[in-house]
């Protein structure tokens, strides 16, 4: 009982990181261009993250599902995995968002899963078939397709923008940006909150609370799934925020606008057609489509050189975490409680340590703020489009 | 390459997902433009037919844009 109970609250941990690291997919080029203020700007996502994640279930019930052996998550055995699993991706959101790097929960997730699950089963419990269909394929095209139709429709929005004044196009698309921003936060909702409730769940019927024939989200699991998202979405994730709006490219209202009706776009067409991806992975592509659609050099290579390389590395190395949290929890014992509380410790410990580090180079709301600059002075800029 | 991949990826549905992202993503994109052009052009001019005809249109890129949110929003309750 000691170990359900911990896991269930590392899991409202994890969503409570995923909520702060993901902040950025929604609202990151609202704010760079001045759309919406910063605190209004994580407030709204938070409400929207908060709604999306009782939409449906059905993600929920879809997590680990071909990509581990369902028998290597029952009974004790089973709780203890999906402890090393989250503790591994934790620890790899707190290192990504250190670096200022927006990466994927989803994949730290499946990668700690993943990790956890070879060295407490064996390879032949993970499911490489199923992991390269549902996992990498998604996670290499989804942001070459965000990107491209970022891209064209920003190309597009650009030529149509030579009709009118540069500051009404800036005033329009940043009413726009509002709406574009508040879908892509309904839709993080509706995915990412319920990967955790996926995986609480998955823990309940480990520990025979629930029935793995009648799988079910109990009423306490989404809401406490949907507040703890909505919480950390609210505390905004300061640091991936300047780094999606403001270090990829400088965004203006068109190409937020376009990035972010892409990246919506893409992210429901895809969970339509049953593909479920990263939107940290959807909205970077889209961002540097936007980029790239109005001018190609606008966009800095070498961050997005920096995003990828954590992108290729955030399952091996959620994997390696979790495999480690899963072998020293064992010196103390199979499944013991005892390395169960002293692995939480630990984390614990390591994540203060992370975070007492990032105030040193503390990103706030302040700093990002960038409603003061009128229409008329960003299309004075030349931050806005040619003016008739 | 297409077809060595196909085991993996499922290249019908990853042309769907190509042509409906690009049709709501750049499709709203765009049409929020002419949206906006269609509300400036209306109200500078003196012509109370070009005013008609840009509001007009305005108005069917409008009702384009909210009608792929709320496509959007049942992608969300439905998801195979």
């Amino acid at each position: 009982m000691v170990i359900l109970v911990l896991v269930v609250i590392t899991a409202v941990a994890f969503d409570f990181t995923n909520g702060f690291h993901d902040t950025a997919n929604a609202v990151a080029t609202s704010i760079a261009t001045g759309a919406l203020k910063p605190r209004v700007a994580v407030l709204m996502s938070a409400v929207l993250n908060l709604v999306g994640a009782f939409v449906s279930i059905k993600v929920a019930a879809t997590i680990a599902k071909g990509i581990v052996d369902p028998k290597a998550l029952e009974s004790n055995a089973g709780l203890s995995l999906v402890f090393a699993a989250l503790i591994g991706a934790i620890i790899w959101n707190l290192i990504t968002w250190y670096f200022t790097l927006p990466s994927s929960s989803s994949h730290a997730l499946i990668g700690g899963i993943i990790g956890a699950t070879l060295v407490a089963s064996g390879a032949h419990a993970v499911m490489f078939h199923g992991i390269a269909k549902s996992v990498i394929a998604p996670a290499i095209l989804s942001p070459i397709i965000c990107f491209l139709v970022a891209g064209i429709g920003t190309y597009v929005v650009y030529r149509l923008m030579r009709l009118i004044t540069g500051a009404e196009a800036v005033r329009g698309y940043r009413y726009g940006q509002i709406g574009s921003a508040a879908l892509v936060s309904l839709a993080h909702g509706t995915n990412d909150a319920q990967k955790t409730m996926g995986v609480i769940t998955l823990a309940l019927i480990a520990h025979g609370s629930i029935s793995a024939s009648h799988f079910y989200v109990p009423l306490w699991v989404k809401l406490a799934c949907a507040c703890a998202i909505a919480a950390g979405t609210a505390i905004g994730g300061w640091r991936i925020i300047n780094t999606m709006g403001n270090r990829i490219t400088e965004v203006e209202s068109p190409q937020g606008f376009a990035a972010e009706a892409a990246s919506a776009a893409v992210i429901l067409s895809s969970s339509y057609y049953g593909y479920p991806l990263s939107t940290t992975h959807v909205v970077s592509g889209g961002v540097m489509g936007a980029g790239a659609g109005r001018k190609l050099e606008s966009v800095h290579w070498n961050v997005a050189g920096q995003m990828v390389t954590a992108w290729v590395f955030t399952i091996p190395a959620a994997g390696v975490v979790a495999a480690a949290t899963w072998e020293i929890a064992r010196v103390f014992g199979a499944n013991s409680t005892a390395g169960t509380i002293v692995m939480a410790v630990l984390a614990a410990a390591a994540a203060a340590g992370l975070f007492t580090l990032a105030q040193r180079s503390k990103v706030g709301a302040t700093d990002l703020d960038r409603t003061h600059v009128s229409p008329e002075r960003e299309a004075q800029l030349g931050t806005a489009p040619a003016v008739a | 390459m297409l077809a060595l991949a196909s085991p993996i990826v499922d290249t019908n549905a990853l042309w769907k997902i190509v042509l409906a992202s690009l049709a709501a993503g750049a499709g709203v994109a765009i049409a929020f433009g002419i949206l906006l052009i269609g509300v400036s052009r209306a109200q500078k001019t003196t012509n109370g037919g070009a005013r008609v005809l840009d509001y007009g249109l305005a108005v069917i890129m409008g009702a384009f844009c909210v009608f792929a949110v709320v496509a959007g929003i049942h992608a969300m309750t439905v998801k195979h």
